[in-house]
């Protein structure tokens, strides 16, 4: 037989072999029962992510950490296999060489990616079948090259060093260094999240956009440790040959040569992109005055028509807020985006457009500003880098803080954000890509609201967009059913709620559940007559409304109540530091309204709940939410209603009150009518 | 396959296992003999290629040790003093693993597993997993494998260990059969094993080679040096701390021994025959006598 044959040969026996001493054996029934039933146990019926998800985040990566965990074990197992068997010297004496030891790895390397079985059973289970297919070739393809790299490593440390049994806790100690130490370091070494073999770094993932939010980071990642891979194996082929032959193998130099340029390259990659966030300034000189004028009305055009060089066309009607004529607007551009009209200078992030004829206090006037790019705005997330804001052929994510559109130089309590306008989003030629924001549809990828203060533009083609009844739900193809539901659940909370602010105009509710998204203000400002929520798919579960809990209601009502108050004129405080009076009321407006939909407006339950609550103690709290039942007890919902109306209308009173006032300004806020 | 060892030197540390060795073990059976740490194992594993020697060569065949040890490896048949299996494997998986690693032709794979179980008398028990096998047949399926890839060359370090004797007598047999046509070195403590199949033999004490050639040249060291006696009982204990006693009995209050010596060690005493083992007492009763010198 030709010795190639005959490599191949003992190379396939000693993996056989070795997977049949595995394989074949009551502890892997056994590892496979206890792994199966932890997977069921934490995830089954627990995480509402898709099967894709499941497998980028949560299952996904505590699936690699601990097989690659018992893949440093094991590898040290199968090494010293012989050596504990008393096989080594008969097995040394053979005309063998690296085969053997590559045929081992191997198999253990395929054991172990039998326990990605299990996971992958679990998101199946999660479904749906779709998704599923789309996530399983990259968790496969990412474990097995954790996996891989992990026995191949162990396997180098026993080849080179022979240690003894006290290797196996260094090899736990070393592995639970890699899992903690990046995490720890990241916040003063970003690039430190490179080591994190086992992939249990920050993990954001998104139904709608997948692994376009990392850009290539997961490829330079994979490279670094292919390359590392590639480096074990030499290295492991480089000790046994020099064992067994007393001399070094012709193509080891150049193959090492090879691996760590793989390894070097996608390390310095990863780590280049790291910096380059971490180094990145804002746009444009932050503003430390209001700007002078305020923008009424926008009507923005996205031509996709190149999808590499993306056209924006942004007509803006602008009105004079000081009491000074105006001789220039000057707007904030994400410095990514070129402005093409001649007539208009743009400065980094800082786009002046000179006006025809100076513009009188209070008086408006229109420009148009057109420009092109395709911004990425990155940020650092553990280490980890991770886009906000992109356009791409396969996806588009524009948040505010990209600021892709011009917003007027001004200071603003959130990047992006600006004066409530009348706002108008056009998508054309958007090719397979579907569209949705925070505003409601009005046409096809045509967006528009009054009042709006920001604009999240979401584009993928795996978005839903539809509209129920006045409702717009923005989510993924693959999250729609459950999407439905959420909708449903949050529909008739709202419905309820109108009759407690028939003061404020509610249109609909526009309902994004997507994944967590980065880049939007703070409590997602609604657009008028439209409370906005966005939502993570799998952060409450997607129950008919009847089987809602109490906590999971409560959830919903403060979403929505959030924005009806804004809508209502209602100021609200940060939750950062102490909570003040006005926070505190409207929390407990919050707990009320949840508990009159619980009990379907039953006071004396409402009541006893409260009693449940506070225990038997004879000195009774006093509470905003007592006051609310104390008026709703005796006035009824119309009491209610005149109570969150003035509570509403004297927001900056109730801001300094200390919170034993609170329940007596409640129930005079709401004087009972005379009879 | 003659093998060819030259100032052989193999040293751990500050630890001298083999020292300056030359010698040759020519086709046939060759016994090796030596007391515990005497180097024997040492020298077994170097040519087997499991250890490199410090100094010295070795050749066997026409490969040199350390630039051809696969060659060498692909001719050689090893069964240490001590090894095992992997237990749950049966006994036929684990020879047809060996066989491929041995890059025995898979067509003559089944029939080379067949031949050498038969040899061993465990062909009915190749389904059995090993671990459940008993010492004897460990020892016999370890024989098994290193006839498996028909070596040139067969190293065996303490086979009959754990046979019982109609084993022993079968396996010598096989080892004396097998030793027409290749070179089979066979270390061991049972001296009736080299008796009675080997044709050449060399004694090791210290890491030095002390004595080589056949076994009758061995008996013929002891000639003229052993003497049977008897002895009465109380000045037994002077006569032990007087001469190396090579056999003892007690009979009728007295005791009648092998005793020896280079003059007749009591009045009535009288030269005996010597044997294999007597030979090799009187080897390792020279070099003791040589290092006392040398020591002083």
């Amino acid at each position: 037989m030709p010795e190639h044959s005959l490599l191949l040969s003992r190379f396939g026996k000693s993996f056989i072999t070795e997977l049949r001493l595995l394989v074949v054996h009551w502890g892997y029934a056994l590892l496979h029962l206890a792994w199966t039933a932890l997977l069921v146990g934490m995830f089954v019926g627990k995480d509402g992510r898709s099967a894709q998800a499941l497998l980028e985040t949560s299952l996904g990566r505590l699936a690699i950490g601990l097989i690659s965990l018992a893949g440093l074990f094991l590898a040290g197992l199968s090494a010293s296999r012989a050596q504990r068997s008393r096989f080594v010297d008969m097995e040394s004496s053979f005309p063998t060489g690296f085969e053997v030891t590559a045929g081992r790895w191997l198999a253990g390397v395929l054991v172990l990616c039998l326990l990605l079985v299990e996971p992958v059973g679990v998101a199946a289970l999660r479904g749906p079948l779709a998704s599923l297919l789309v996530g399983l070739p990259f968790f496969i393809g990412e474990a097995a090259l954790t996996i891989a790299f992990t026995m191949a490593f162990a396997w180098v440390l026993v080849t080179w060093f022979q240690p003894g049994r006290w290797v196996y806790p260094l090899l736990a100690a070393g592995w639970l260094a890699f899992l903690l130490g990046p995490s720890i370091l990241t916040g003063m070494l970003p690039s430190t999240s490179l080591f994190n073999f086992m992939r249990q770094g920050v993990s954001f993932y998104s139904e709608l956009w997948g692994r376009l939010v990392y850009g290539a980071q997961p490829l330079w990642f994979n490279l670094f440790y292919a390359g590392l891979l590639l480096a074990a194996l030499v290295l492991a082929a480089l000790r046994v040959h020099l064992h067994r032959f007393h001399r070094p193998l012709a193509w080891v130099g150049a193959l090492l040569l090879v691996a760590l340029v793989t390894a070097g390259w996608g390390g310095l990659r990863y780590t280049e992109q790291v910096q380059a966030v971490q180094t990145s300034a804002p746009f444009g000189p932050a503003a430390s005055t209001p700007a002078p004028y305020t923008v009424e009305a926008y009507d923005i055009t996205l031509d996709l028509r190149d999808p590499s060089l993306p056209r924006f066309a942004a007509e803006v009607a602008a009105r004079n807020t000081s009491d000074a004529d105006l001789a220039e607007l000057t707007f904030t551009l994400n410095p990514d985006l070129a402005v093409t009209d001649t007539d208009v200078a743009q400065e980094g992030g800082l786009v002046r457009v000179r006006l025809d004829a100076p513009l009188a206090p209070g008086a408006t006037t229109r420009a148009t500003l057109h420009y092109q790019g395709a911004p990425r705005v990155e940020i650092l997330e553990e280490g980890v880098v991770e886009a906000t804001d992109f356009i791409d052929p396969r996806g588009v994510r524009l948040t505010p803080q990209a600021a892709w559109y011009p917003v007027p130089n001004g200071t603003s309590p959130a990047p992006g954000l600006h004066d409530p306008a009348k706002m108008q989003i056009r998508v054309l030629n958007a090719g397979d890509l579907r569209f949705g924001a925070n505003l409601p549809p009005v046409g096809e990828n045509t967006f528009a609201a009054e009042g709006a203060q920001w604009v999240f533009l979401a584009g993928s083609p795996n978005l839903a967009l539809e509209q129920v009844g006045g409702n717009a739900l923005v989510t993924s193809q693959t999250e729609l059913p459950r999407a439905h539901q959420l909708l449903d659940s949050f529909n008739q909370p709202l419905s309820a709620l109108k009759q407690f602010f028939p003061d404020v105009p509610l249109h609909g509710l526009v309902l994004m559940v997507l994944g967590e998204e980065r880049g939007l203000p703070e409590g997602t400002l609604p657009s008028a007559g439209y409370p906005v929520v966005v939502l993570p798919a799998y952060r409450l579960s997607a129950v008919p409304y009847e089987e809602l809990n109490v906590g999971q209601l409560h959830t919903i009502v403060e979403a929505l109540m959030t924005d009806v108050w804004r809508l209502g004129g209602g100021p609200l405080d940060s939750r950062e530091g102490r909570v003040s009076g006005l926070q505190m009321a409207f929390d407990q407006s919050v707990t009320f309204l949840t508990k009159y939909l619980w009990t379907g407006g039953d006071s004396a339950t409402m009541q006893a709940d409260f009693q449940a609550l506070i225990g038997p103690s004879t000195e009774t709290a006093d509470s905003v939410y007592q006051a609310l039942l104390d008026v709703y007890a005796n006035q009824g919902e119309a009491g209610v209603v005149r109570a969150l109306a003035q509570m509403r209308a004297h927001g900056s009173e109730l801001r300094e009150m200390p919170y034993d006032a609170l329940p007596n300004w409640v129930r005079q806020a709401a004087p009972m009518e005379a009879p | 396959m003659e093998i060819k060892v030259t100032q052989l030197t193999k040293d751990y540390g500050r630890y001298r296992a083999l020292d300056d060795i030359t010698f040759q073990i020519p086709e046939g059976m060759f016994g090796l003999l030596g007391p515990n740490g005497a180097g024997k194992t040492t020298l077994m594993r170097i040519l087997t290629t499991l250890l490199t020697p410090t100094s010295g060569q070795v050749q066997i065949g026409r490969y040199d040790l350390l630039r051809d040890a696969g060659e060498i490896r692909q001719r050689l048949g090893y069964l240490p003093q001590d090894f095992g299996f992997y237990r749950s494997l049966s006994a036929w998986e684990i020879l047809d693993y060996i066989a491929t690693l041995k890059n025995v032709p898979t067509r003559q794979r089944k029939d080379q597993i067949q031949t050498v179980l038969t040899e061993v008398n465990l062909l009915a028990e190749a389904r059995r997993k090993v671990g459940s096998f008993s010492g004897g047949m460990r020892q016999r399926l370890g024989i098994a494998q290193a006839l498996l890839g028909q070596p040139e060359l067969i190293v065996v370090d303490e086979p009959t260990a754990g046979l019982d004797p109609e084993e022993r007598i079968r396996f010598r047999n096989l080892l004396a059969r097998l030793a027409e046509r290749r070179t089979v070195l066979l270390s061991t403590h049972i001296v009736a094993d080299i008796e009675a199949s080997c044709s050449r033999v060399a004694v090791l004490n210290h890491g030095r080679l002390i004595f080589n050639g056949s076994p009758q040249e061995l008996m013929e060291q002891a000639r003229g040096m052993v003497w049977r006696a008897a002895v009465p009982i109380e000045s037994w204990g002077e006569y032990e701390q007087r001469f190396p006693v090579l056999a003892s009995r007690s009979v009728n209050g007295r005791m009648e021994a092998r005793l020896l010596s280079e003059h007749a060690p009591a009045p009535d005493s009288q030269p005996a025959e010597p044997g294999l083992e007597d030979g090799y007492v009187a080897v390792m009763q020279s070099a003791a006598r040589k290092q006392a010198v040398r020591h002083a």
